[in-house]
């Protein structure tokens, strides 16, 4: 075990004879002073770890913090069956990873809408084009719908449809619970839906439409 | 990307993704998802660099309060 039968001192000065394993099991016991002293050992490395992945200070502080609150929270069923900061280390670099993600998620779904309209601009005369175009179109007025959300149902919806990421790495990288998470999908696809269907009935949007798409947009149809 | 190829980048790049070639951070970033292999070897190589380039990092009291805090 890491530190056993041996005094350390950590970053802050703090010195205690226990091994990080003893200390955290003493954490179970709600013992923060514990936790403390794990911090003053470990916080250091492991935001190095996060900016090593976020190439960013201040997100690499935000996510050491996540890691070590996730690390608190999981203290009852943590199974001393690795080193303690092997499995820190862990949590840091997920954490550190999620946030990376949720930072990309909004440029990268505007890519994809840019890639579609691209798409659109190269030959709207040809059957594939006209499907790109209507293609672009929905995602446009996704992009749109999506824009007009709650930051929080914007960023789950995101995460799920466009990073793929499952509801319990959304739920950390969001700070919530699953449950929630959940919640922030339902709305967020019901309260879409309405918005679509809405500008469906105003566009007329639809394969048979596709044709009579706004002007100056450089469609060929 | 394997762990293999991502042992012999980390070796010759360092664990800054940030240089990295983007293709290749994003491929590493992949297999840190699903690999604690890769993971830990990560933080291998981070507790290497910061031993060797003596991380300076400043006062993390602030950081450390505001953890606690949170707990």
């Amino acid at each position: 075990m890491a530190n056993s039968a041996m005094t350390v001192t950590g970053e802050f000065g703090l010195t205690d004879a226990r091994s990080d394993e003893d200390l955290f099991l003493a954490c179970r016991e709600g013992d923060q002073m514990a936790f403390r002293v794990l911090v003053d050992r470990h916080l250091r490395m492991v935001r190095r770890l996060a900016l090593n992945v976020l190439g960013d200070v201040q997100e690499a502080e935000d996510a050491a913090q996540e890691a070590f609150i996730a690390a608190w929270r999981a203290r009852e069923r943590w199974i001393p069956e690795a080193r303690f900061s092997t499995w820190l280390h862990r949590i840091a670099v997920n954490k550190a990873i999620d946030r990376r993600r949720v930072r990309k998620a909004v440029p990268e779904s505007q890519e994809v809408i840019t890639r579609l309209a691209d798409a659109e601009d190269r030959g709207a005369v040809q059957a594939d084009a006209l499907a790109n175009l209507e293609r672009s179109e929905v995602a446009v007025t996704l992009q749109q719908a999506l824009g007009k959300l709650p930051d929080t149902q914007r960023q789950a919806l995101t995460l799920f449809y466009f990073e793929e990421l499952e509801v319990g790495r959304i739920a950390d990288a969001m700070g919530c619970s699953e449950q929630a998470v959940r919640s922030l999908l339902k709305r967020g696809r019901q309260t879409l839906k309405t918005r679509l269907q809405r500008q469906k009935k105003i566009c007329g949007y639809g394969p048979e439409t596709v044709r009579s798409a706004p002007e100056g947009a450089g469609r060929g149809a | 990307m394997d762990l293999k190829l991502f042992e012999a980048r980390l070796k010759a790049l360092g664990a800054v993704l940030d240089r990295w070639p983007p293709e290749e951070a994003e491929a590493a970033l992949d297999l840190l998802t699903t690999s604690e292999a890769a993971q830990d070897l990560f933080a291998q190589v981070t507790a290497q660099d910061m031993g060797v380039f003596d991380e300076p990092g400043g006062d993390l009291t602030p950081l450390a309060d505001r953890i606690a805090r949170n707990l």
